[in-house]
């Protein structure tokens, strides 16, 4: 009980401090704009741990750490598309924040509908973002089961697990609605010091008590520092489809992209990208070396996915309340950014283009939060006991989320694509991917190893640039495109807004 | 096909040559193939030693669209 008291305690007091800092740097929201934004404010620190601690959530010690364990050098997949992904985000910094504050824009559909003048292109974006998003925020909801599971050390089963972290999670979320996006960014400040520095400080014990007790890298299975090759079951190209749809489907979730415009200014984003970058190498890197060794230990290859806790038990209950503490401090940096993400895309998106009228109250945000927070949570409660058919779902709605990517970086970087292949190339992409996935769930044998996502996405891509070439556009409309491409090549000027949040 | 949004004639031949780089180093099959065959110390070595080369992309991109717009 005593050892309960700490797990539970120290969850709870991470928690608070969380909460407090949100107090305490607490400001009105004047529109809907500075709800879903935060009044682009943010300097390079907080863009960069807002990036973070989206882009890395409670999966990173679970999910990954047990891939790791049993596929070996597959689990630094997760490191390449990471780090590819701020590539492109230093190279998408300049479109979407010029673009994002010339044009008030406040989601990625918006942008979209902007780029394309097209509300169908801005409403198919903002469905499929809202509908993809949704069986990952219910997983995320469910994701803290393993840390009350065994933070209670034995008081607490599964279900009842699963419970106290969905109840939480959602409890968390009364601050996310209340103070929007500012209110996100501060608690991703602190819950990314505390999930990946805390986390980086107990990666390094751990990775030190493995090597000195007999789990240093002789005796890792010599199999595991391979990847799939072109006879193996995944298939030669698995590893390919892996990294670029994790590259550029990362972009395509509505919570990530989000992120372009809460920054003050396009270098803020460069210089949060190349901030997030060795960040990423760093933690990334040491926690997969860590895992790869803990592969080794008996217990955890009998139990991949529990790996983080595993090691952190050898070590005694206040190494496994603060790796505990870890995997909170990612998961709820994850769904809040998820709910505020998907809130104000279906209020700006899909309310908004409905009634006919730019949203301008933070009101119907803060709704509409609430709304997917409750729905979220009882649809996690719902299905606590079915966690498998969840999982298939959302692995169908992670190779759908990709479909976006052609339409979304072919508009941002080309000036040729028109909505009719942005909406057709997405329709295409979305069902080529959907009925693959289900057919194929890990790969596509006759297409050497191409997963559903990767073979959708050329398909997806053929139809955007067919449709580019046939369907040219009206001189007015090419005329306006040319218009939104040339305000990027005028010189850069000092923002007109001085920062909030450096 | 016409790609916009990239300033200056050297930055864009910089931002070329880092996304063909990482792009090769950390997507093209064969290299992945070939892991195998490298022994722990050399899987580990292109496991870390690739992101690498991308944060020294990044600060190297970074650098050059810094001067740039200082000229």
């Amino acid at each position: 009980m005593n050892s309960m008291i700490v797990g539970y305690g120290g969850v709870i007091a991470a928690l608070a401090v969380v909460v407090l800092a949100m107090e305490l740097s607490k400001r009105k929201t004047a529109s809907f704009s500075d709800y879903a934004t935060g009044g682009r404010s943010f300097g390079p620190f907080f863009a960069t741990m807002a990036f973070l601690n989206t882009w890395l959530p409670g999966a990173v010690f679970v999910a990954f750490g047990g891939l790791t364990v049993s596929a070996g050098l597959l689990g630094f997949q997760g490191l390449f598309y990471s780090l590819l992904a701020v590539i492109l985000m230093f190279l998408l910094a300049r479109p979407v924040h010029e673009w994002g504050r010339a044009f008030d824009l406040r989601t990625q559909a918006d942008l979209l509908g902007l780029r394309y003048n097209s509300r169908a292109v801005r409403v198919v974006s903002a469905v499929i973002g809202i509908a993809a998003s949704f069986p990952w925020l219910v997983m995320g909801m469910q994701s803290l089961t393993l840390v009350f599971e065994y933070l209670s050390f034995g008081a607490v089963d599964a279900i009842g697990a699963v419970v106290v972290g969905i109840l939480v999670v959602a409890v968390r979320q009364i601050w996310t609605m209340r103070f929007g996006m500012r209110g996100v960014m501060i608690s991703d400040m602190v819950q990314g010091l505390l999930a990946y520095g805390l986390g980086f400080v107990l990666v390094l014990g751990f990775g030190t008590w493995l090597v000195t007790n007999g789990h240093g890298f002789g005796a890792v299975q010599p199999a595991l520092y391979g990847l799939p090759g072109p006879d193996s079951a995944a298939g030669g190209l698995y590893v390919f489809s892996l990294v670029l749809t994790g590259t550029l489907g990362g972009w395509c979730w509505p919570d990530i992209f989000v992120r372009l415009f809460t920054a003050r200014s396009t270098a803020t984003i460069q210089r949060s990208a190349v901030q997030a970058a060795p960040a990423l190498l760093v933690f990334s890197g040491a926690l997969t070396v860590m895992t790869l060794l803990a592969s080794s230990m008996p217990d955890v290859a009998s139990a991949p996915d529990h790996v983080w806790f595993l090691v952190a038990r050898h070590l005694g209950p206040v190494a496994l309340t603060l790796a505990g503490i870890c995997v909170v401090m990612a998961t709820m940096g994850n769904v809040s950014a998820n709910l505020q993400a998907l809130g104000t895309q279906t209020v700006n998106d899909i309310l908004g283009v409905a009634r006919g009228e730019k949203v301008e109250t933070p009101r119907a945000g803060r709704i509409a939060v609430a709304v997917f927070t409750v729905a979220a949570a009882g649809c996690a409660l719902a299905l606590a006991g079915a966690q498998a058919g969840l999982f298939v779902l959302a692995m169908i709605s992670y190779q759908g989320i990709c479909q976006l990517a052609p339409t979304l970086f072919f508009g941002i970087f080309w000036q040729r694509g028109n909505a009719i292949g942005a909406v057709a190339s997405m329709i295409v992409g979305l069902t080529a991917a959907a009925v693959l996935q289900m057919s194929y769930p890990l790969s596509i044998p006759w297409l050497g190893g191409l997963t559903s996502g990767a073979a959708a996405l050329v398909l997806n891509a053929a139809v955007y640039i067919v449709c580019a070439y046939a369907f040219p556009g009206s001189a007015e409309e090419r005329a306006r495109i040319d218009g939104l491409f040339d305000r990027l090549r005028v010189p850069r000027r000092r923002p007109l807004v001085e920062p909030a949040f450096d | 096909m016409k790609l916009s949004s990239a300033p200056g004639r050297g930055h864009r031949a910089t931002v070329a040559a880092v996304l063909i780089l990482n792009a090769v180093l950390m997507l093209f099959p064969p290299i992945h193939w070939a892991i195998a065959g490298l022994g722990p110390v050399g899987a580990l070595a292109y496991a870390l030693g690739a992101p690498l080369v991308a944060v020294v992309s990044l600060v190297l991109l970074y650098t050059t669209q810094r001067a740039e717009e200082v000229q």
